[in-house]
């Protein structure tokens, strides 16, 4: 079988009986069990031995020998544990991250194949454009391509009647086809059916579950019971799974119940759509029969069409835009980066020890030892330190994670439901694949250095066994590109903490903290005229005025940093040659007293009265940038604009300016778009349906007023709710979530780098010192003060880290660069984050290089003279 | 690299044959790598590295005439080359060198 033939093989067998003879006559137990065991182990020991020179044994014993020796020096083990677990943790939050963003995808059957269909005008830089609901009867009739396509639009939803409270929840009109096209069923009751949607159909709801298990107390009797849903009678049809947001974390479903013969194209319903592919068609095919329809329908209704062709988007592309791939990409490869720098220093480590330890390769060398034999010792205390940091790395991107989830929650951040942030199976497999990955970067170099051991070197050497090995020079480039790293992301980081501290520190010029802020919504059904809108919006703003806790109250379409509307703008007298020089401004429709309620005041000319209605002339209050921007800075009184591209549209009179009310919110200037200029209209000269209300209390607190606001609503309309109730400073703070969130990132990230940065550079410098402690202790036997010697040793340092400083200095502009998008109100190249940047490093650096200096002085000569 | 080195195996096979003398046969090697060596030999392995260094020139052997106590099978006696000595002179000046002037090292502390 597996012996070798002949006389070889004869005489192994030949001992073995010899072996059994002796084991018989010797009175041994159980003859024929010993007899096969060791049959057994000779043919499997003959089998191993045959393969390999490394047995699977060697390596666990390798394993076993670098934990071991590791934990002789717990003290270097425990700062490379620590670094690694910072570089794979960090890595692995960002990996959690990422594939949340981008992998995770749709939790629904088959959501690869689930496509978004927007319409697009490239001549005017379109392409995401929602679709008018008749172009989208005329796609659904003639394509082929998709199992069926769907259109949805978000609103709001008021759900009232029962005993509950009126809710308003963020909901979805849907195709009656919507739920059966992406393969999702309600989990109680039922889905809409074939032609429950369109004119005349009820406004019948599904409940989603968050909804249902919350507001409706999980009772599961509540399919077919009778709502009011915006003022109309409905059923409750069913409730859906929980997880399911469709399409965008809504709450709760309705029928599309637009006619639309009723409108024309350009005015009509626009819908986002969205199709599942038939099988076996793939996104090219269906692209081009879109593009084909679309080009038919530019014929046909050319009015609307011209230009206008057809993109798929997957729902990731539909949410990520460059600018966010950008932001993620570079904190990805910031991470990398950390990573790198944290096996660098593990490398380094490793590198010093492998220095120590050239007679031991040596011998092993001269034992005969392979090549891969002599570097798997190396390779194993990488891997023993990989495992451990990766054990502590996932701890730390577990919490990392369970953060960054709350500190984007949708509700505040609209990050579409499906982009969950977890720890879960696909990112623990990246983390093994990372820790094996580390454990060779980190490992390879030394190994390398050591396989490449020349006894005959070593064995002449008459000194430490170190001096053969190029172990110098690799940990110095390692180290100056430490520095480099560290010191752009400190760049970042310093750039992001003083983005945040402008957060805390902004001036605002209105109230905050005690600015009551809340919006309401009133639907067509009660509120079936601008007549019957306007006039509860004046018994409302009465109402508020009135409660004892208000000084001033007032109503506007949006509040500072509560988003924004733009419009083109006309200046009269002005000659625009396109539509699209017209600048577009930042336009609030707000009612008189508005300026009151936010505590400001106006910088020149009127308020809005109630007199300023349809009957009278159009008036607005522009602010200053509008002024400083458009008006080149001259008194806008009585000047004149229109708003919209058209120059036959009525003229409105500027009456007022008001003050920079910072309309932009916390948008960056850094955007292209950043546009602070704008102007206030009055309500009665306009016609809204969703107001929020700004009311500045005379106490502390704002959200003191909640239930007294409710309470005045409910006074004249017992089915409307409020909702979105904040105090102003709430509204800022989700406004400006981003910079917050991804500037603690990159402190996180930037201080992680200069924690490794130090431990490179001390690392390295003391590893320096210890190999020379022979001739540290002769240079202080001749009678070098000890300041010659830590200069000494402090000069390598100070090139290293004056090296590192001047490439990560250029690194950093780059940085800088992505990272405009993310800041708040700073300067990209701030010289004082630069300098602060700068001090830091050098000061850690020196830190670094001057322990391990004094520690050469303390070198006692005889003791240095002796040790070898 | 200088020349190639017996592993540390191969040289303690090495050695106990040299030591055995003329009674090194498969069997005799194993009891006296347990006996001076204080080391268990799987028997798959030693005739594995007797085989490999018999391929390398170290070792050679000869075969003895059959004996009905190993069942009419043959017994090979295993002798050291010259080349086997040389190889083993090598390593010895090698280690000596290595362990020269460690002493005060090793008495210290395990390394």
């Amino acid at each position: 079988m597996i012996l070798p033939d002949g006389v070889v093989g004869d005489s192994i067998v030949g001992d073995a009986r010899e072996e059994f003879a002796e084991y018989v006559r010797r009175g041994g137990s159980a003859p024929s069990l010993w007899y096969w065991v060791h049959a057994t182990r000779l043919t499997v020991g003959y089998l191993v031995t045959k393969r390999r020179d490394v047995e699977m044994g060697t390596i666990l014993k390798d394993l076993r020998f670098g934990a071991r020796s590791l934990a002789r020096m717990p003290g270097s083990a425990a700062v490379a544990v620590l670094v690694l677990a910072i570089g794979i943790g960090l890595c692995s939050f960002m990996f959690s991250v990422i594939y949340g963003l981008y992998f995770r995808g749709l939790d629904i059957p088959d959501a690869d194949r689930v496509y978004l269909v927007y319409e697009t005008n490239l001549q005017q830089d379109q392409s995401q454009r929602a679709v008018p609901i008749q172009n989208f009867m005329d796609w659904r009739e003639r394509q082929t391509s998709f199992e069926g396509l769907l259109g949805t639009y978000g609103g709001t939803i008021n759900v009232a009647g029962g005993s509950q409270e009126p809710i308003r929840l963020a909901g979805a009109f849907v195709t009656a086809n919507t739920f059966s096209a992406l393969g999702v069923p309600p989990i109680l009751g039922r889905g809409f059916a074939e032609g429950e949607d369109g004119p005349g159909a009820a406004p019948n709801i599904l409940l989603g579950y968050t909804t249902w298990r919350d507001d409706f107390g999980g009772d599961r009797s509540i399919v077919g019971r009778e709502v009011r849903v915006n003022g109309e009678p409905a059923t409750i049809l069913g409730v859906m799974p929980e997880g399911f947001q469709f399409p965008n974390n809504t709450e709760v479903w309705a029928p599309v119940r637009d006619d639309a013969l009723a409108t024309s194209r350009a005015d009509g319903r626009r819908l986002s759509v969205w199709g599942r592919l038939q099988d076996g068609v793939t996104r090219d095919q269906a692209s081009m029969e879109m593009a084909g329809i679309a080009r038919q329908l530019e014929q046909e209704h050319p009015e609307v069409n011209e230009h206008i062709g057809v993109r798929l988007y997957t729902p990731v592309e539909a949410n990520m835009d460059s600018t966010l791939n950008m932001v993620f990409g570079s904190m990805m490869f910031a991470v990398i980066c950390v990573l790198l720098v944290a096996c660098a220093n593990v490398a380094s480590l490793l590198l010093a020890r492998a220095a120590m330890r050239t007679k031991e390769a040596g011998v092993r060398v001269a034992m005969g030892g392979s090549r891969f034999r002599v570097m798997l010792p190396f390779l194993s205390e990488a891997l023993v330190l990989a495992a451990c940091g990766a054990l502590l790395g996932i701890g730390i991107a577990f919490y990392g994670v369970a953060w960054f989830d709350g500190v984007t929650d949708p509700a505040v951040t609209g990050r579409p439901w499906f982009m969950r942030f977890e720890i879960d199976l696909p990112i623990l497999a990246f983390v093994i694949g990372l820790t094996g990955l580390t454990a060779l970067i980190a490992g390879i170099a030394p190994a390398f250095q050591m396989s490449r051991t020349d006894v005959s070197t070593v064995l002449k050497d008459e000194s430490r066994g170190s001096s053969g090995m190029h172990v110098g020079r690799i940990s110095r480039v390692l180290v100056t590109a430490e520095v480099a790293l560290s010191c752009a992301l400190l760049v970042g980081a310093g750039l992001m903490t003083k983005s945040i501290i402008n957060l805390g520190q902004v001036d605002y010029p209105f109230e905050t903290d005690r600015l009551f802020t809340a919006r309401v919504g009133l639907f067509d059904a009660d509120y079936p005229d601008p007549d019957a809108r306007q006039q509860f919006w004046t018994d409302l703003t009465q109402e508020l005025r009135g409660l004892p806790e208000v000084s001033s109250a007032a109503l506007a379409d949006v509040l500072p940093y509560g988003g924004r509307n733009t419009y083109r703008v006309g200046i009269d007298g002005v000659d625009y040659g396109d539509s699209e020089d017209r600048p577009s401004l930042n336009r609030v429709v707000v009612t008189p007293g508005y300026f009151d309620a936010l505590g400001t005041a106006l910088v020149a000319g009127r308020d809005f009265t109630e007199s300023d209605d349809m009957g009278s002339e159009m008036v607005a209050i522009v602010n200053q940038p509008m002024v400083e921007r458009y008006f080149d800075g001259q008194s806008p009184l009585g000047r004149r604009f229109r708003e919209g591209a058209s120059d036959t549209l009525p003229l409105i009179t500027v009456v007022g300016v008001a003050p920079d009310l910072r309309l932009m919110g916390g948008q960056s200037e850094a955007l292209g778009s950043y546009e602070p200029a704008g102007y206030y209209v009055p309500l009665r000269q306009k016609d809204e349906s969703f107001m929020s209300i700004a009311a500045l209390v005379r106490g502390e607190r704002a959200t003191a007023l909640t239930a007294d606001v409710r309470e005045a609503v409910r006074r004249l309309d017992p089915n409307l709710p409020i909702y979105n109730v904040y105090s102003e400073t709430e509204v800022i703070e989700r406004a400006v979530w981003f910079y917050r969130v991804f500037g603690t990132v990159f402190i996180t990230f930037g201080l992680s780098a200069l924690f490794m940065a130090s431990v490179g550079l001390y690392g390295v410098l003391s590893f320096a010192v210890s190999r020379r402690t022979q001739e540290m202790g002769i240079r202080m036997a001749l009678g070098a003060a000890s300041g010659d010697v830590v200069r000494l040793v402090a000069r390598q340092g100070v090139s290293q880290l004056g090296i590192g400083l001047a490439i990560g200095l250029g690194l950093a502009f780059g940085v800088t660069r992505v990272v405009s998008v993310l800041m708040y109100q700073v300067d990209p190249q701030d010289p004082t984050v630069f300098a602060g940047v700068l001090a830091l490093i050098v000061v850690v650096g020196v830190a670094a290089a001057v322990f391990p200096a004094r520690r050469a002085t303390s070198v006692d000569p005889v003791q240095a003279l002796r040790s070898d | 690299m200088g020349r190639d080195f017996p592993s540390e195996f191969e040289q303690m096979v090495l050695l106990a044959v040299l030591r055995l003398r003329e009674e090194a046969f498969a069997l005799a090697v194993i009891r006296e790598l347990d006996r001076a060596a204080h080391r268990s030999v799987s028997r798959g392995a030693l005739y594995k590295t007797l085989e490999r260094m018999e391929q390398k020139g170290y070792v050679e052997w000869s075969v003895e005439e059959a004996t009905p106590e190993r069942g009419g099978h043959p017994r090979r006696r295993f002798r050291v080359t010259p080349s086997g000595l040389e190889v083993l002179r090598a390593s010895r000046e090698a280690l000596f060198r290595l362990w020269d002037g460690l002493d005060s090292v090793l008495d210290e502390r395990p390394a």
